[in-house]
Parts: structure tokens; sequence; C-alpha cells
């Protein structure tokens, strides 16, 4: 229950923060926590710091400028779940952070926290995958917008350096572009066994451009680039979308298996849940 | 080191130094003596100490007392508004009569997150009910009864 | 509304006692007990299921920042004795059980050394300094290996891992299978599960050095079993002992025990002369807590072709875990008992064997052997509606004991009190439409939907029980005190924990003494104020407990009837006592009030002849036999036909638990109890790796049911009362657990019939469902 010792500091500006950050140690960022202070009760995490950003108002934000729409790090589920910037494409994204935890882990946790964290069955990291978003890291050097096709590097690692904290995730406005996440859920933690985020863009029944997320079943997330090429160009009948599915769990090499679902059943799953999306987007 | 806290709880104001590893809801149970609000678990899962910060409904075991410097905090010792002829909250009087809870453990919590469901969704359908209450575990009454009881406050609290 | 003093309160949906102090936070759990200086306990559990102890050294621990004693079980012995069993099996190997393991380790979670500091992170600090030395050891941990010859053993000195075995026959099983026309076999597993009650584990113990008096406080389900083994463990006179049971947020046989952290806390609290507290962490609790079921049975079915069933042979197989806690040995006879459920079986031969294994010791948990029984009898019951293509309900019919037929001796020599099943099961066909969901089952069918119906028709063993079968009694004390005031103390030695007996026990004490609800104090769980009991399991509150009340109130209505007779100046014979009134029968104008007798009771200033003052009764009840609640549950089950994900649609049950005393509660003992049979059949698994780690060992891998998983349920009655006590009650705490598991297992085999599917393992999770209609598909 009680989490061993740490020193705590939660800096009044994101410089600050950062000047904590670059003193070095074993330094752990905490933004809503709703991973984190589990793991250190539990003591599978020690930090020796931890630097708390809660204070960073300036980080919490969804913003819809003329192509693009920002979303601050310190953004929490429950304000992506009821965003009203978050519609057509990035509607996945908005449903994926629905789909996490409970209320209670919504209320708190933060898409910064999950997408740093990067648990290889989070929700969000689907939805980012498919929207194509373009991560930014903040270090003392300034921005660095890292794509996120580079950003998750597999089981809870990614591409953010030691004095980078992630700030803002950006997504290009797509209009006329439609999205929805679709989860089958491990029934004890609410993790996604399967989750999949589908942003497609459609001309009639026909669709021109298909991006395709999966969490849960790789170890990270990742895009079924074979499917979208099977999808566009297609119309998206329900039998079409079916049959492109039917196999799009063989575009992962490894799907992980554990005591909720082997890695056979993971695979199978991929194309049912993520032609559920599919559909549902097209709606 | 410890750290000092300003924060007001139930409407008091309380300042306290705390070692920065002390949970929000050891705080509320040993410091302030609150021990209504509940443990049971450690993962962030049962919900049972499930109280509300600045209104919204957070689970005090998986937040540090540190990070409540500054807000408001609702435990269950703190809802009752008075109201009533029996001094309860109508969630705590529907929970009453529905025969909501057996144990009681969970109560608390399950109140606090009720709450803060029917604020969202005053209008809340069963099936809202149930998915909205996914943050708590009650082991006593297969919830068939919380949920009757959830409906039954958010008709009093309607009319 | 409740207040007045209407004659019938028994039977009235009475909003409960208890719960004031619960929604408002103000009641006091074990954990929120708070005593100046108290001190706290963290223990060093052991991470492997199976190894030698070749060192432990403390110094790291001792001496730190605010650490007052690190004790390991060296420090125990001679000391503090071993940890109890309760059994009254012939023969039993009995290895010993210390609180703090000294040569082995003999599961994940087993308990080597206990620090004690001024916080419980300071506490938790230093029991990560102590450094303990193992030679691992290959565990034991699947349950059939267990039993091979060369198989690595858990308590070696026993030569084997079989504790114990317990044959039963009745009838003659041969002659059964050569004349039947159906033989079925089976294999069934009734899956490892943890209690998770959602308070977990909590003891403080206070010692006063000058009254030689221990006090502990425990979430316990047996304070006063608790007392008498923390007597003899700490070789301390039973009277120098006080156990407190204060609220008790749930057990489920879980804290029916008697656990090494009672032992410790009480034995470092005389030591240290401080209050010691330990509250386990879920982590904790799920592995040093009791685990339920974990059986396997083999059985073999003889039928004929008209789908009755002639006979049974069973082998069981008991995974005990590591070592016997209070009850082990014992839970798995219960479902030998149960076997014939509620049918005619002359011909049973069963087997069950008790095995050790590197696992968390297996103990009762809701219901405890009986789900197992019922859940293979029904099981069995829905084989031979698949074998012999009768419907599932004619099958039932077919077996049933007639209603004429009791009480009714079973194969098991077991004597059922009273009931009519086939009125259960025709009612529960009624109000669910039988034939309509069997429409809608063949409609859906033919459209590729894949819908399932269920039914269980149970019989359970409750009012537990008579002495002659319980190893420490199986009575219960009650002591009613009628204060001068007219207030009513009612002392009961059960220990409610969420059952609602404050209530209940309020009804019965209002309609028989006239009183206000109100004016009723229903005090249990503390062994220096109510000075004898058994205890709350086994569905024996009310038909157990509340006989003892009911003998009790008995005697204080005859005494008033006394003193009525004398301040009437009429014979007591002529006395009629109805609602508060005591009136000369004929004369209702001459009559005292109870609140007169009281008066005169306590006044005494002019007693009846022979009569003492004061009014108070003490009764001990020996129920003369078990009690026997039944019903008949249908749940219907819909299937994804692409992921495989079960879902329970609708679950309606009808139950009889004899004579009902507060409906609402008995609904609401159905509604949980339902839903923890749900939880077995979908959800619940204690899953070890072949190391002997628990694999599932939080609530983020062991999957409790949320709000969201779970149905409305529809909830129907029969009363037939029970002769065995004198409220004609049964028990219900245990039957919905009961009902619902076969149930909804039923019901997915039953919407997976057209795949070829006769059987599937608990939990039917999606993925096993999901390759159940694969491997078909694909053959």
């Amino acid at each position: 229950m009680q989490p061993a010792e740490f020193d705590y500091a939660a800096p009044d500006s994101l410089a600050e923060a950062l000047a904590l950050l670059g003193e070095g140690g074993d330094v752990k960022l905490l933004a809503g926590g709703q991973s984190l202070i589990p793991t250190m009760k539990l003591r599978l995490d020690r930090p020796n710091r931890l630097i708390d950003l809660r204070k960073l108002d300036e980080l919490r934000y969804i913003r819809e400028g003329e192509g693009e729409i920002s979303i601050g790090a310190m953004t929490t589920y429950n304000e992506l779940a009821g965003s009203e910037v978050l519609h057509g494409a990035a509607r996945c994204l908005s449903e994926a952070a629905a789909a996490v935890g409970d209320p209670q882990v919504r209320n708190l946790g933060t898409i910064g926290g999950s997408l740093s964290h990067a648990d290889p069955a989070a929700d969000l990291p689907a939805a980012v995958l498919a929207l194509d978003c373009t991560m930014v890291a903040h270090s003392a050097g300034g921005d660095r917008s890292i794509p996120v096709s580079e950003f998750f590097h597999g089981l809870w690692a990614t591409a953010l350096q030691p004095d980078e904290i992630l700030v803002e995730v950006r997504l290009a406005k797509r209009p006329g572009a439609c999205g929805a996440y679709e989860k089958l859920s491990q029934a004890a933690s609410g993790f996604a066994l399967v989750g999949a985020a589908a942003v497609l863009e459609m001309e009639g029944d026909s669709c021109t451009s298909a991006l395709v997320g999966v969490t849960g079943v790789g170890s990270g997330p990742l895009r079924l680039t074979g499917l979208e090429e099977r999808l566009v160009g297609e119309d998206l009948t329900p039998e079409l979308v079916r049959a492109a599915c039917a196999n799009a769990g063989d575009e992962i090499d490894s799907p992980q298996g554990d005591v909720h679902a082997s890695a056979e059943y993971r695979r199978a799953m991929t194309g049912v849940v993520t032609g559920r999306a599919i559909l549902r987007a097209t709606e | 080191m410890k750290r000092t806290i300003a924060l007001t709880v139930n409407g008091r104001e309380y300042s306290r130094e705390v070692e920065p590893r002390l949970l929000l809801v050891q705080f509320l149970r040993d410091v302030l003596d609150l021990t209504g609000t509940h443990i049971g678990c450690e993962t962030s899962l049962c919900g049972a100490c499930t109280i509300l910060v600045d209104g919204r409904a957070v689970k005090s075991c998986t937040m540090l007392a540190v990070q409540a410097h500054g807000r408001a905090v609702t435990t269950i010792e703190g809802l009752a508004d008075g109201d009533g002829s029996d001094g309860l909250h109508p969630l705590q009087r529907a929970f009453w009569d529905e025969h909501g809870l057996q144990c009681g453990f969970c109560t608390p919590g399950m109140i606090m997150a009720a709450h803060e469901l029917l604020e969202l969704k005053p209008d809340a359908t069963e099936a809202e009910i149930r998915h909205g209450l996914e943050g708590n575990l009650c082991r006593c009454t297969g919830y068939e009864n919380i949920v009757r009881a959830v409906q039954s406050a958010a008709a009093e609290m309607g009319s | 509304m409740e207040t007045a003093t209407t004659p019938k309160q028994i039977g009235a949906p009475i909003r409960r006692k208890e719960d004031p102090r619960l929604i408002t936070g103000a009641s006091t759990y074990t954990a929120d007990i708070k005593l100046s200086g108290t001190v706290f306990m963290h223990l060093v559990r052991s991470p492997y299921a199976h190894a030698r102890i070749k060192e432990i050294d403390v110094s790291a621990a001792e001496g730190g920042e605010g650490v007052l004693a690190v004790i390991t079980g060296a420090d125990l012995e001679g000391i503090v004795g071993g940890l109890p069993v309760a059994h009254t099996l012939e023969e039993l190997a009995e290895p010993p059980h210390r609180a703090l393991s000294i040569d082995k380790v003999r599961y994940v979670g087993d308990a080597v050394a206990a620090v004690v500091a001024s916080s419980p992170s300071l506490a938790r600090d230093a029991a990560e300094r102590v450094r303990v030395e193992y030679e691992t050891l290959d565990a034991v941990v699947d349950l059939e290996s267990a039993m091979a010859d060369g198989s690595p053993l858990v308590h070696e000195e026993e030569g084997t891992n079989v504790a114990y075995e317990f044959p039963f026959s009745a009838g003659d099983m041969d002659s059964a299978l050569a004349g039947a026309d159906v033989v079925i076999r089976q294999r069934l597993m009734n899956q490892r599960q943890i209690p998770v009650a959602l308070e977990p584990r909590s003891v403080v113990a206070q010692y006063d050095a000058g009254f030689e008096k221990l006090t502990l406080w425990s979430a316990t389900q047996i304070p006063h079993l608790l007392r008498t083994q923390l007597a003899v463990g700490l070789g301390v006179p039973e009277h120098g002992v006080r156990v407190i049971a204060p609220e008790v947020g749930g057990g489920f046989g879980s804290k029916l025990n008697v656990y090494a952290e009672e032992f410790l806390a009480a034995h470092l609290a005389r030591t240290l002369g401080r209050p010691v507290k330990w509250t386990a962490d879920r982590s904790e609790d799920f592995l040093a807590t009791t685990h339920g079921r974990d059986q396997l049975a083999e059985v073999e079915i003889a039928a004929d072709s008209e789908g009755r069933l002639l006979g049974m042979r069973v082998r069981l197989v008991q995974d005990l875990g590591a070592y016997h806690q209070l009850l082990t040995p014992v839970v798995p006879t219960l479902t030998v008992l149960m076997l014939p459920g509620c049918y005619r079986l002359a011909n049973l031969e069963v087997h069950l064997s008790g095995v050790f294994t590197n696992k968390t010791p297996t103990d009762a948990y809701r219901g405890a052997g009986r789900p197992e029984a019922t859940f293979l009898i029904e099981r069995v019951m829905d084989l031979i509606a698949a074998e012999t293509g009768i419907d599932p309900a004619e099958v039932r019919r077919r077996n049933f004991i007639p209603s004429n037929e009791f009480p009714a001796e079973t194969a098991t020599e077991l004597l059922y009190d009273s009931g009519d099943y086939e009125a259960a099961l025709d009612r529960l066909l009624e109000v669910a439409d039988y034939e309509g969901l069997r429409s809608e089952q063949e409609e859906k069918r033919a459209r590729g939907e894949i819908m399932g119906i269920g039914l269980s028709t149970y019989v359970e063993i409750c009012g537990i029980g008579p002495s002659a079968a319980l190893p420490a009694g199986g009575w219960e004390a009650c002591t009613v005190e009628v204060r001068r005031t007219g207030a009513v103390v009612v002392k009961t030695g059960i220990s409610p924990h969420g059952q609602g007996e404050e209530t209940a026990f309020a009804q019965i004490v209002a309609d028989r003494l006239g009183v206000p609800m109100e004016a009723v104090e229903i005090a249990h769980g503390d062994t220096d104020y109510v000075p004898e009991g058994i205890g709350t399991f086994g569905s024996r509150g009310i038909a157990v407990g509340g006989a003892a009340l009911a003998i009790s109130l008995d005697t204080i209505r005859t005494k008033a009837k006394k003193f009525a007779a004398h301040l009437l100046e009429a014979h007591e014979e002529d006395i009629e006592y109805e609602g508060d009134r005591l009136a000369i029968r004929g004369a209702p104008d001459r009559h005292v009030t109870f609140a007169q007798v009281v008066e005169a009771a306590y006044l005494a200033k002019d007693l009846p002849e022979g009569v003492e003052p004061g009014l108070a009764a003490t009764h001990f009840f020996e129920p003369p036999n078990f009690t026997f609640p039944y019903g008949a549950h249908l749940c219907v089950v819909d299937i994804d036909a692409e992921t495989g994900e079960p879902s329970v649609r609708k679950y309606i049950a009808v139950d009889d638990c004899g004579n009902v005393i507060n409906p609402m509660i008995v609904d609401g003992q159905l509604h949980g109890g339902i839903a923890q049979g749900i939880a077995q059949a979908l959800y619940e698994e204690a899953l070890y790796d072949e190391t002997g780690q628990l694999v599932s060992g939080s609530l983020m891998d062991y999957a409790l049911p949320k709000s969201s998983y779970l149905p409305s349920y529809e909830l129907h009655r029969t009363t037939t009362p029970t002769p065995v006590n004198p409220l004609g009650a049964k028990g219900i705490g245990e039957a919905g657990t009961i009902g619902s598991t076969p149930c909804v297992i039923n019901a997915v085999v039953d919407a997976l019939a057209p795949y070829g599917v006769r059987h599937l393992d608990m939990p039917a999770r999606p993925e096993k469902i999901w390759r159940a209609m694969h491997s078909r598909q694909s053959e």
C-alpha cells in the first residue's frame, strides 16, 4: 500500500519542471498518476523523486486551430471524452478516452501520462496512431516534433529522451473523415485485450484513405498497413469489411498471449474488433 | 522530507505536514480521523476510497496527499446536507430505503461515485448507471439494489 | 412507519437498523480502530511456492528507524502454538502449521518473519531489509500430479501429499451400471476462487498487563471460536482473552478462520506492551487469506432411457493448499453429503481425496462444499437430458424426490426436512415462460444467433448444524435482557457481517414482546459482552441463532405472563399476550402492558410466588437437524458469435427458504449470492503458474464482476417452513451462489449445443467459448 520513500516537487512552470528534470537521477514525472501511483504502491517502481506536473495548467487544453487540433499533455481522459472538438476522425480519440478504466480514473488520468507510459494495452495509443498524430516533446533545447509512427518503441518504451517532457499532441483536421474506437476488454483490469481505432476518408461509399491503429495485441501499439491498403479504393460494405479484416491479425508479428487471452485469440479478435471499428466509423 | 499541505475537507480548512508518500486516503483516515473512506485494494480498482476532489470523483488511494494541496475534498462524512428530516443526502436515504448495502464497506465510495454520476447524468438509464459505477466493486449486493438506489435517488433529486 | 408497535414485523420489508451508521461513514471496522501508542506489524512473506529456509538475517531490519521488534518462527517455538484445524474425520494427516514457518515455506505468501514499527510504512520498509536465504524446491502445483508417485512432497514427514481419503458408498453401483440404458462419464473442475470480501483482513491486539487481559479486534466471522483458540495457542486462560468483531466488511467464509496474524499480533502486543495493528493490503490478502473451491470431480452416471438417474460413481479430489486452516479438510465432505441433490438416488459410490499442494490453503467459500455438489448433480441432469433427448426440465421432474416423501432420507444419510421441488420448478417454468423461451431460441438459432437456456434445481444444507456434525459444536446461544426502561438487549452468539440480523432479530423481538424496533439492541461480536456463541457461517444466523433468540423470548413471555397474572389476580394460563398487552382471556379490558410487567419485575415490591425479580433469559439452541432450503433457477445467456463473449440476459429464481423474517434482506442475500455464482461460472479463477506463483494475484487479474457485467434478477418465492426450528426458517445466505453457477453453465452449454458441446469448464471466458465453437467448425 505504501510507496517507498521519495522526494517530491511540484514546479509552477514548465521551465522549472525541465530544470528539475535536468538535475537527473531516478526521476519520474507525475501527471494523473493512475498508472504510476499503483505501481509505486506495489513497490514495483520506486523513483527517488517525483516531479508533479499538476500545476501546469498551461498543458491542459484542447485547441482547435486552422488545420489542426492541439491537445495539452495534462488534458484528462474525461476532458477528451467530453470534448466537442474531437468529432469526425478525432472521435476515435474521444471514444478511446471514454473506454479507459472507470470514471474516477478518467477524472485524473491524462493523455500525456498515458502516451509517455506506453502501456501495451492502453487505449489512447491506438487512436493517436490512427490519427497520425505528432507528439511534441519539450526540453531545454526547445520543442521536438515526433511523428507518432516513430514514437512508440514497444513495451513501456517511447522515443522520449530522459530530459524531455511530452507537452502536446497534434492532429491534422480532416474534414469529412470519420473515426471510431472499439475494444474487447480484459474483464478484471478493463485494459484492452484488443483495441482498434479506425480513421477513414470516404468519397461516397468508396474509401479513399484508411488508417487503423491497434493496441493490446502486440508488444506495443501498431498500424495495420496491409489492411489499410486493402480498404482503400473499395466500397466499404459490411461484407467487404469483414472479409478485409478477417485475417487482419496476421499482420502482427508476435501477438502477446497471457492468462487472459492467448496470442491466437488476440490475433483472431484483431480482425473482429477492427472490423467493428471500421463499420461504426462509416455509419 | 515532509511538506505542508493546506486543503479544505468537508468545508473545513486544514494545514498539515505530510510525507510525500502519504496517500490522500491515508491522510483522510490517519491524519484527519475521517475513517468513513475505506481502503479495499491498492490497484485503483475497487473504488471503496472514492471521494470528491473539487467536485470530481477520484480514488483517494491513487492520489498523494501532496497532490490535494489547495483543493476542496468531500468525503462521505461531509455529504449529508441536512436538508431532509433525517439529515441524510438523498443518495444515502435511497441506499437505506432500497437495501443498497449489506456489509457497508463499499458503500461510502459507491455513494460518492453515484454522486458524481447523477450530477453529470441526472436522468441516467439503468445501463448508464451500471456503466457509470464500473469503478466501484461490491461483493455483497450483486449491484441490484445499488442500481435501484441510484435510480430512486435520481428521481428524488430530479423532483 | 416501522416505529409503531405494529403487530407483524416478521415478514415485513423493514429497512435495516444497521444502515444509518454505514451510509454516513460512522461505522467502525477494525482498520478504523485507533488506540493510543499503537504500533504496526508487517510480515515478511515467501516469494517462493516451495523452498527450504536456509537462513533468516534480521540484523538490517532490527534497530532501524521506528522498529520495535523483528521476530521469526524460532522466537515463537514453545510460546505460540500452531494454527488449529477442526474436523471430525477418522484419519487425517495434520502436519504442523506454524504462525511463522521455520523449516520450509510451502506457498507464496507463507510468512517467515514479523516486523513491528511505529508506522505501517516504516514496518514495511524494515521488512524489506530482512534477508531470507532460500533453497528453492520443485513446487507441487497440479492437483493430480501431486498424487503421483515421485511427486515432491509439501510435508515430507507425511510421506505423501494425500492428507486423507474419504470413501462413501450406498446401494450397489455395479448393478446400477449393469442395468443402465445410458452411461455417461464426465470430468468437472470447480476452479479455485478467491473470496475477496471487500474489507481486507485486519487485526488490532491490546494487552492490559494489570488485568492480564488480551483484547483482540479482528475482522472475523467467529469471535468466540477465535477467543478459545487464542487462549489455547497462547497458553492463557480463556477469560484472559476478549475478542471483538467490530463492523466486518463481508466474509463469505474467508473470515471463518483462525489466522497466523491473529496469533502474531496477540503475541506481540503481550511482549511489547503496546497495541499492535495489522491490516492486509489487497495483494497480501490474495495470498494469505484462504481461497475456495478447487475440486476436481470425475463422475460416471448410470441412467435409464426415460432419463431416470440410477446411480453415480464419483471421484473427488480436493486441493487443500499447503496447510489445513480451520475447516480445510471438512469442506469437501459436505460435497459428498449433498451429491444426491433434489433427486431420488439409490446407488452412490464416492471417493474423496484431500491433497496438499504448494498453494494458499483452501477453506470455506460461500456455499463451502455444496456448490461443488450442486454443480455436479445439475450438470448430470443436463448430461442425461442431452444423452436421452428429453427436455432438461422434464428430466429433473422425473427424478425429484416427491413432496409426499418428506422428511426424506438420502443415500448419504441426511434427512431432508421439508420441500416441494416440483412446485418450485413449475412456478419457475411458468413465470419464465419456458416454452416461449424455447421458441425464441429456435428462431434465433435459425438466424445464426447463439442463445442458451439454463436450469438448475438445487437443495442445500443450512442451519449448520447439529453439534454431532460439527467439530466445535453447532448450537447457538442467546441472551435476552429486558432492562428497567423496557429497552431490550439481545446478546447473540452469531456474528453478522452484512447479513442484517440486527434488523431481523429486532423484528422477531418486536413481534414477540410487543416493543418498538427502536427499543431493541442486538449486541454481537464481543466475547466479554456476549459470553458464548459459534458465529455466522453456513446460513445459520436465523435458523440457529434466531431460534436461540425465539426460545429465549418464549422464556421472557412466560415470565411476563406470570407477572401479568399476579398483577391481574388471574391464572397464568388465562393470560393472553398480544402486541404489548397481557390480558385475561375473554376479558380484554382487564390487561396490563408489557411496560407495567417490566416495572413490576424490577421494582420487585410484590413478586409472584417463586418468581425472581428481573426479566432476562439465556438459552442455547441445539438444532435437531440441518435445514434444507431449495429452489429452481433459470437463466438466458446470449453469446457473441464473433468473440464468444457470454452475457446473462435474464435471470429468474424461485427460492424456498421456509419462513421469511425480512423479505428485503432475503432478496438481498439472493442477489449477492447469485452474483457470486455467476462470477464463478463466467469470470473468476485463481490461476497459478507451474512454479506456484499466483498469477491472478490482484484485482487487475482476478475478475470480480462489475455492475455492468451482471443482469437484473427476477425473484420469486415459495414457502415451505421447516419443522427443525421454532421460526420455521431455513437460511438463505448461500442459496443464490449454489443455485446459480450450474444454471449459468447449463445455459452456456445449451447455447453451444449446436456446436456439439456437452460440457465447458469454468470460468466460461470468451476465449474458451470461442474455441469450443471453433474446434467444431474447423473439424
